[in-house]
């Protein structure tokens, strides 16, 4: 691709829709340039689409009832029949310890907040190349429908967090004050899943291999985290290495809000700096690939 | 009149070198990128060439050339949905563009979920959808239809309630490739009596299409594209007429 002097100055942009348009005819409404994906711009124009976010995820939900006869169970079920799975062969067989917390409810939380990322990076993933006649007749923001996927997807997590609160009310636990920080854990661990399957998604465009591949690395990840065992388990210098995986710190504090556990600070602290990290590198790949999107479908 | 479109030297080339589609081919690639730096770098084709115009306000314009020549890119490019390589266009209005049937219809929806859906894929806000969904689906004459899941429609059905939201958007710029030709006769003949009435409005009409009859009689002004190069710009009836004779001189050139 030749690529001619880059304007990318904040009005070579692509910002839609203004309203006072009728006012000055002399100032372009539409200004259309070669120019790179800038995250600032296709933010704005996000907010500018905020109706066409609120329509996909109507959308992607009402699909589901109509295509699915269990609809938003399967949201729960999930989760369920996997915990169920983990607590006869780790919780009752092989009897991983579980920091004092019955295992079914160590097991279920782990597989709650792991189910969500997994599956909205998984179907994020998907959500660009699903969508071909749109990306190439239709101008929106593209970063929105990655972004529509993680609210469908938060909605499922919502949905499976039920079961959850009537599990800890079942062993009679009691969370702390904490747990007033629990949105704020779940908004990292959105972003996270949003800055991934992004830059999977717009990979996923042009090489169809990483849909293969993301499955394999799923697995691997999951087992990476402390899912169905506790991360107290590693210790030594493994610890500094394993820490570095953002999900040991947003599991581990997860757990620790709910059931009134003490929080790992300093593990905290470093997942936040690598969702940071790794968030801002996924951005910056779905932008620089974003821009010859509708040439490659 | 003021301009509502303005278009400089637009260009886009594609790079005609294959590039890779799989992981497999992207590390294969990689000895000969090093290899390749100081060879010429990859040939381009110029699916438009220093392409310029103005459309002022209230005028239809009607694009016709062979297939290839560079239409739907050009169309694609003012609706945004791809970007030029080089040169620069200005739209003094908003645009509403139908480059396909029915891009954002979902199978298992009704006809009023999908006029909600495509209607604000199309940039309509969902009052604006609202209000107006009566109308569309009478236009498309599928009322009776409206609570029926739109993989049940016909074909016609379907194209005529993708036009009728398209047409019920209320742009300043319309700009649409070849969508026409599905409909039956008295449905297009009821699409143009609509683009008449939205023209009468005030707004403009791009059109793309190779019913050279219906751009004589509805565009104001004509384009004829070859190649990529913009070779005509005029009334619709000489740049029709050009472009006939080029088609007649590739046929004599074929023969020979």
């Amino acid at each position: 691709m030749t690529e001619q002097p880059i304007e990318l100055t904040a009005e070579a942009s692509n910002v839609a829709v203004a309203s006072n348009h009728s006012a000055s005819d002399s100032v372009p409404l539409i200004k259309i340039r070669p120019h790179r994906t800038s995250l600032y711009l296709e933010l704005n124009e996000i907010w500018a689409y905020r109706e066409l976010l609120f329509v996909l995820v109507w959308r992607d939900m009402k699909a589901r009832y109509k295509q699915t006869a269990l609809g938003i169970g399967w949201a729960i079920l999930q989760p369920l029949s996997l915990a169920l799975v983990f607590v006869i062969f780790f919780g009752i067989v092989v009897r991983v310890p579980s920091d004092g917390v019955p295992y079914s409810l160590f097991a279920y939380s782990g597989l709650l907040a792991w189910l969500f990322f997994a599956q909205a990076v998984a179907t994020g993933c998907q959500s660009l190349s699903g969508h071909g006649p749109l990306i190439n007749q239709i101008h929106f923001p593209r970063l929105i429908l990655p972004l529509a996927n993680i609210f469908v997807r938060l909605f499922d997590f919502l949905a499976a967090a039920v079961v959850l609160a009537g599990l800890m009310v079942f062993y009679g636990i009691r969370p702390g004050w904490l747990i007033l920080l629990l949105p704020m854990l779940i908004l990292q661990l959105a972003i996270l899943a949003f800055g991934l399957s992004a830059a999977l998604a717009a990979l996923h465009m042009k090489y169809r291999d990483v849909g293969s591949l993301l499955p394999v690395v799923l697995q691997i990840w999951m087992f990476c985290s402390p899912i169905v065992y506790p991360a107290s388990l590693i210790g030594g210098r493994w610890r500094r290495i394993y820490l570095l995986n953002p999900l040991v710190g947003i599991i581990e504090s997860f757990r620790a809000l709910l059931f009134g556990l003490t929080l790992d600070v300093r593990a905290v602290q470093i997942s936040m700096l690598m969702t940071l990290v790794l968030t801002a590198a996924s951005l910056w790949i779905f932008c620089a690939l974003s821009k010859d999107m509708a040439d490659v479908y | 009149m003021p301009a509502i479109l303005e278009v400089k030297n637009l260009s886009k080339s594609y790079s005609l070198a294959r590039s890779a589609s799989s992981l497999r081919e992207v590390f294969q690639g990689i000895p000969e990128k090093f290899s390749r730096l100081q060879r010429t770098p990859a040939e381009l084709f110029w699916a438009l060439r220093d392409i310029s115009f103005d459309i002022s306000r209230g005028e239809s314009i009607g694009f016709v050339g062979r297939n290839g020549a560079g239409k739907s890119t050009l169309l694609k490019i003012l609706s945004r949905v791809t970007q030029p390589s080089s040169g620069e266009a200005n739209i003094y209005g908003r645009t509403g563009s139908l480059l396909g049937i029915g891009a954002g219809f979902h199978p298992d929806f009704t006809g009023r979920e999908n006029i909600l859906l495509n209607g604000v894929m199309l940039g309509m806000s969902r009052r604006e959808v609202r209000r107006n969904s009566q109308k569309i689906a009478a236009f498309a004459e599928v009322e009776r239809f409206l609570d029926t899941p739109v993989k049940y429609y016909s074909s016609g059905m379907y194209v005529r309630l993708a036009f009728a939201i398209a047409a019920h958007f209320e742009p300043e710029v319309l700009l649409l490739d070849e969508v026409l030709a599905v409909g039956d006769a008295s449905f297009q003949k009821r699409c143009f009596a609509k683009l008449e009435e939205i023209r009468r409005r005030g707004s403009t009409v791009v059109l793309v299409s190779h019913d050279l009859l219906s751009i004589q009689r509805f565009c104001d002004h004509a384009i004829l594209i070859e190649g990529g190069r913009l070779l005509e710009i005029g009334k619709p009836d000489s740049v029709v007429a050009r472009y006939l004779e080029l088609i007649q001189q590739q046929g004599k050139a074929d023969d020979v």
